[in-house]
């Protein structure tokens, strides 16, 4: 039982509302001071299917859709997104090259990695090792990047992810990004789903939230 | 032609409780959007629910929630009674479509009875008005042509959940689709009306 509230996001490279709730929460953190947040990778084919659900992109109008509302959000919210020319794009090998890199470095820099842009802004192809080495290299140094790129072939990296993916499954995801919540000097994991749910998981810890829209420059819209 | 004015067209199913919460979430911030159009459509396309998540929104909103005990049923009914409300009843069309019934009071909305004590106080309690509309509804092929064209319309615009909500911007003919009760702060973004936020909705 922690004195603070907490969040983790799970979170699959792959998934663009993943991209959107890692964003948010890069915005919103500096502003929550007593909340513990950590993003920890999964598999989201692991957890769609662990959970007997299918991806929304299965349906027709649903994946048309998705990819409107997509764009508004970028527009609506100022976080840059470019749907990628291959979606979606196996992102195993990335997954656990971000396992690695959270076990060893510190929170900052771990995050710095899962922020990078390679996938939903520069599409590049996230599933090559070339292009993971040279993403995540100006953050931690091509030594590193190499060395934790090696590591994602180690039993234990692959356990971890397996290891998440099954803790995320049996919170009860159905999907990605979902947010389990602890409040402050309280056990109880609450668990809600998508990048469209700050509104209610900030009122529900108490949180400050201005919402998506940037308020420094109004978007054109 | 473009209208002037910006609209947004609902469309809804009265199985989904996303339509439920989100229509009424809807109706508080619409206070704020005087000039915009809105029209609500009824069409057969129910949807997922979850229900620890939308008791956190009735939280959040005030807007009280009870999932019903008897869970789906059939709506095809009061949907066809709504249909043939909104042609004949333009004015109380509306209120009809926000009766709670079903999302607080657990009432059986697929029952010709209980559809009858739902509406009949709307209507100055005239029961053989509202006996009148349950008729048509079962058997008017008129009514049953309109509701399935309505449903037909609305997947044939990409629509494939409830709630839906079809958006113009004023002097534009392009039909925006927003999917979920929780596309209503992008909504007001993309039509440049103010959103004061969930936490604010019990007080609207």
């Amino acid at each position: 039982m922690s004195a603070r509230s907490s969040i983790v996001c799970y979170y699959d490279v792959v998934s663009p509302y993943s991209y959107y709730g890692v964003k948010l929460l890069h915005r919103y953190k500096p502003q929550w001071k007593d909340v513990d947040v950590e993003l920890r990778p999964v598999f989201l084919a692991g957890v769609l299917s662990g959970s007997k659900n299918q991806p929304p992109a299965n349906v027709a109008a649903k994946g048309a859709y998705m990819f409107k509302d997509l764009n508004r959000l970028s527009t609506v919210s100022g976080i840059p997104m470019n749907f990628p020319s291959n979606f979606p794009a196996m992102t195993v090998p990335a997954s656990r090259l971000l396992v690695a890199i959270q076990k060893t470095e510190s929170v900052a820099t771990y995050e710095q990695c899962v922020e990078k842009e390679a996938y939903w802004v520069e599409d590049k192809d996230v599933s090559q090792q070339e292009i993971l080495i040279n993403a995540v290299a100006p953050i931690i140094g091509a030594d590193k990047a190499i060395k934790y790129m090696q590591q994602t072939s180690d039993k234990e990296i692959k356990q971890q992810l397996i290891d998440n993916t099954n803790e995320a499954i049996e919170a009860g995801a159905f999907g990605a990004p979902t947010f389990v919540i602890k409040k402050a000097g309280s056990d109880k994991p609450h668990l809600f789903f998508g990048s469209d749910r700050f509104e209610v998981i900030t009122a529900f810890l108490g949180l400050p939230y201005e919402g998506l829209a940037i308020k420094a420059s109004p978007a054109k819209l | 032609m473009a209208a002037t004015r910006a609209s947004i067209t609902c469309y809804y199913d009265l199985i989904s409780p996303y339509t439920y919460m989100g229509f009424k979430v809807f109706n508080r911030f619409r206070k704020q959007w005087p000039n915009v159009d809105v029209t609500f459509h009824p069409m057969l396309l129910g949807g997922v629910m979850n229900v620890a998540d939308l008791d956190r929104i009735s939280g959040v909103t005030g807007i009280p929630f009870k999932f019903p005990q008897k869970f789906p049923i059939n709506t095809v009914l009061p949907m066809r009674v709504l249909t043939a409300l909104q042609i004949h009843e333009a004015e109380k069309y509306e209120q009809c479509i926000d009766k709670d019934e079903y999302f607080i009071h657990g009432r059986d909305i697929s029952q010709a009875d209980v559809i009858q004590q739902a509406l009949s106080p709307i209507f100055n309690s005239n029961t053989a008005k509202v006996e009148s509309y349950l008729q048509r509804a079962a058997q008017d092929q008129e009514i049953k042509k309109i509701f399935k064209q309505y449903t037909d319309e609305a997947v044939a615009k990409g629509v494939f959940g409830a709630p839906t909500f079809i958006v113009r911007k004023a002097g534009s003919d392009e039909e925006l689709l927003f999917f979920g009760s929780d596309r209503i702060e992008m909504i007001a973004a993309t039509l440049g009306l103010p959103y004061t936020g969930l936490t604010s909705v019990s007080k609207l």
